[in-house]
């Protein structure tokens, strides 16, 4: 069993494969890195400056509170001293003192710094020990000892510890001021830090995009500089294949014209000796005359091969195109081959429109695969068939019967894991060097091209059969009655388009029909009338006279001949009912020259 | 008096070919040919020059296109007539030679006769194209054109024609047809007439098997 090798030389698979996949998540990945730092660092400033901002206020409360709440016992204690009224006050001074005290516990436990621990501190004793003497200078009073109280109060350590107090004060205040603003000067370097880490992982991020696009630009490049390769390498191995049939052909053709050129020298020779005598050998020229066009049938052939422009359209008889190709495969194939051909249709009746040459090639690409898929031998079939539309899969609104042409062989078949894939350019099973891989993909993009459609069947170890139906042409058959010259009558061909006219014409005149152009309306009666004898039709176009079709009809009748009368028309025109009521054939335009010289061969014999 | 030849120039790159064809029309007593030429650009020099009836020209010459010498020629010189000759026949080839509006297109290998029998024709004013070329004719609302794909017959029909076809491959009789259509007995007659011309099938059955091949009505 022959293996299928690579189809196409192989890059390495690095440069083959598109560098998406790593690059871009990589690329993605430090992207949400990025992201997620950048959120990371908003969330953690929001809750350094929000900590910052309460324990400002929660410190700068505490010491407002204890201010507020010394100079109450101030206040009480000069009261209780100077306005005797010292029983009603010492309750609400006892009460201050407490809130007092439990103020300054709590605020103990708010510095965290030592130093403000300490200020804090002697801060407390400094209080306690105002507290001290003011109580005792209220004692004093109570108990009439006036002057005792006032003593005291006025006391250098009473009143220097006052001022003290009021600077401890500041001095704790400014002190956690300075603490605080110390650790947001400090955060704002940290920021600084943060910031050019931010911008180094957002170039690093772009360099990594810019890198990817770079490597993609790179990668399409050579991604199409390799299509446009591949392009050139078909187009080079379709001509590389066309040089290797033409190379299988070569032996065949040179047998061919070794044989014409002996027979043209022969009948010379002898056409030479007869006119030495005095005679005519009208036997060897013929014979040269028939070598002559022997030639020209092998060179046509050769044309198949030799020019590399577009396919042509036109109809031809594709059982003829079997007969011939198929004597020339004998030359070219093995002789272990035994080539069967078979028509079930009669001559004349496999016409479709296409290409030739291109479809020589279909029947020598396929007859060559058959022969290789039989290396020890085996029979090669090639027949046509009629077939119908539908059932053969053909589509085409313009073609409701199909010619299927099949080509069979009794080879190995072809495995069902590579079917899918014979008409694959490049695709191929031998070995490589031995054949492009092109060949059964020309038969299906022809195929194709010709609005065929392409069946395969293969049963392993017994044989593998294509089938081709191409869409009949059936203008040949409408065509057919233009070849007719006996008839009689006369064409009148009203229309304002003079080489319309004449091409009509001409083509008529190969009928035996006479024809006249008319240049207007009246001229068209005026022949009507000269010509009463004849059968007469009248190709007339609907944009020839303005008159509307009843009135045609009218002015018809009123030169007493009744012609035959086409009338054509652009498709779809509102006016067709109109004509084909006043009983004149319409004929919507575009139409087949052919059938419309048909059409008028019917209306040009005599009724 | 007998009428003076008809003056024809020959261009073709081939000199084998170009040489056999003015030997072979110089043995027409009609026909005159006053030069030949190997390429296109020559051609239309020798035209203007020399005014022939007709010209005989290959499409594939080298240096300036046929088509387009065509072209000039008959912008200067309306009434010379041109009659492409071609090994090939190529759709690109019969539009261009139909642009300039040419007397006719014929393939090499043709019997000499009937070449010659072209010639007379188209220096009369008349056409003549290869059976392969005309067969890729069509006559259309902007003049004659290049058919754009195979054809079915049933294309010939107008929508009326087709919609009679269908009831009458429906059984119907033409009265009961022109009943239904709202017309006349006659005028359902014409049109039958007429499908059975265009179709080229005379009876019933015959156009009942049609309709149902070609779709119009269910079998």
């Amino acid at each position: 069993m022959k293996r299928p090798h690579p189809p196409y030389p192989e890059d390495p698979p690095s440069e083959r494969r598109m560098p998406f996949p790593g690059w871009f998540l990589l690329a993605n990945a430090v992207a949400a890195l990025l992201i997620a730092f950048l959120g990371w660092h908003i969330y953690e400033s929001h809750g350094f400056f929000g900590q910052i901002g309460a324990e400002f206020e929660s410190q700068t409360e505490a010491v407002a509170q204890v201010r507020e709440l010394r100079w109450e016992l101030t206040q009480a204690a000069h009261h209780v001293v100077l306005f005797d009224d010292g029983e009603d006050r010492r309750k609400p001074y006892e009460d201050a003192t407490r809130r007092l005290e439990a103020e300054l516990d709590a605020d103990l436990g708010l510095p965290e710094q030592a130093t403000e621990r300490a200020g804090l501190g002697a801060l407390v004793d400094l209080t306690r020990r105002l507290g001290t003497i003011e109580a005792k200078a209220m004692v004093a009073a109570l108990k009439g000892r006036k002057d005792e109280a006032l003593n005291l109060l006025h006391s250098p350590d009473y009143v220097e510890g006052t001022g003290v107090l009021c600077a401890s004060m500041d001095a704790f205040a400014k002190s956690v001021y300075d603490r605080l603003q110390g650790r947001l000067r400090s955060h704002g370097e940290n920021e600084l830090v943060f910031f050019s880490v931010d911008v180094a992982v957002l170039l690093f991020a772009g360099g990594l995009w810019w890198l990817l696009g770079v490597r993609l630009h790179n990668w399409q490049a050579r991604a199409d500089s390799e299509l446009g390769k591949r392009i050139n390498a078909e187009v080079h191995l379709r001509q590389a294949q066309k040089m290797e049939a033409l190379g299988q052909m070569a032996a065949g053709v040179g047998h061919d014209f070794k044989n014409l050129l002996s027979s043209i020298q022969g009948y010379a020779d002898l056409a030479s000796r007869a006119a030495e005598r005095g005679q005519i050998d009208h036997a060897s020229l013929d014979g040269i005359h028939a070598a002559a066009q022997q030639g020209a049938a092998v060179t046509g052939a050769l044309l198949t091969f030799s020019h590399n422009t577009g396919p042509e359209r036109v109809p031809f008889d594709l059982c003829l195109l079997l007969t011939e190709t198929a004597g020339r495969l004998r030359q070219t194939l093995p002789a272990a081959i035994q080539i069967v051909t078979r028509s079930d249709l009669p001559p004349g009746q496999c016409r479709i429109i296409g290409d030739r040459n291109q479809l020589q090639q279909v029947l020598l690409n396929l007859a060559t695969n058959a022969a290789d898929a039989m290396p020890a031998g085996g029979r090669l079939t090639v027949a046509l068939s009629a077939g119908e539309a539908g059932r053969d899969g053909l589509e085409s609104a313009g073609a409701r019967s199909v010619i299927c042409l099949s080509v069979s062989d009794t080879g190995q078949g072809i495995p069902p894991e590579i079917r899918g894939r014979i008409f694959e350019p490049f695709f191929t099973t031998k070995g490589r060097g031995q054949s492009t891989g092109l060949g059964l993909a020309i038969v299906h993009a022809i195929a194709l091209d010709h609005g065929a459609t392409i069946d395969v069947d293969s049963v392993l170890g017994e044989g593998t059969t294509f089938r081709l139906c191409f869409p009949r042409d059936e203008s040949a058959s409408a065509a057919a009655p233009a070849h007719a010259t006996d008839l009689q009558g006369m064409l009148l061909i009203a229309s304002h388009d003079a080489y319309r006219a004449q091409l009509l014409a001409s083509a008529v005149g190969r009928l035996g029909l006479e024809t006249e152009q008319m240049a207007d309306w009246r001229e068209l009666l005026d022949a009507l009338r000269r010509h009463r004898e004849l059968a007469l039709t009248v190709l007339l176009d609907a944009d020839f006279t303005e008159c509307r079709a009843c009135d045609c009809s009218d002015a018809f009748a009123a030169t007493g001949v009744r012609p035959h009368v086409l009338i054509m028309t652009e498709r779809d025109s509102p006016a067709v009912r109109e004509y084909e009521d006043a009983g004149f054939m319409v004929l919507e335009q575009p139409l087949p020259l052919a059938e419309l010289v048909s059409l008028i061969a019917k209306g040009g014999t005599p009724r | 008096m007998s009428r003076s030849p008809a003056t024809l120039l020959i261009a073709d790159d081939h000199d084998l070919l170009r040489n056999m064809l003015a030997r072979r029309l110089a043995e027409e007593p009609d026909l005159q040919v006053i030069g030949t030429v190997a390429d296109a650009s020559a051609a239309l020099d020798a035209c203007l020059a020399h005014r022939p009836d007709l010209v005989l020209m290959d499409i594939d010459m080298p240096g300036l296109s046929a088509f387009e010498a065509a072209h000039r020629m008959k912008n200067r010189l309306p009434d010379t007539r041109i009659l492409f000759l071609s090994a090939y026949v190529r759709d690109g080839f019969i539009s261009q030679a139909l642009e300039v509006r040419a007397g006719g297109y014929l393939t090499k290998g043709r019997n000499p006769e009937a070449l010659i029998t072209c010639i007379r024709t188209v220096i009369r004013g008349g056409t003549c194209f290869a059976p392969e070329v005309e067969s890729r004719l069509e006559i259309g609302p902007g003049g004659v054109r290049l058919t754009e794909k195979p054809r079915s017959r049933l294309e010939l029909l107008t929508a009326r024609e087709k919609q009679i076809l269908s009831y009458l491959a429906r059984g119907m009789s033409k009265k009961e047809i022109a009943r239904l259509d709202g017309t006349s007995v006659k005028t359902v007659d014409h049109h039958c007439q007429h499908v059975m011309e265009k179709l080229d099938l005379h009876d019933r059955v015959e156009l009942t098997r049609y309709a149902i091949r070609e779709g119009l009505v269910a079998p």
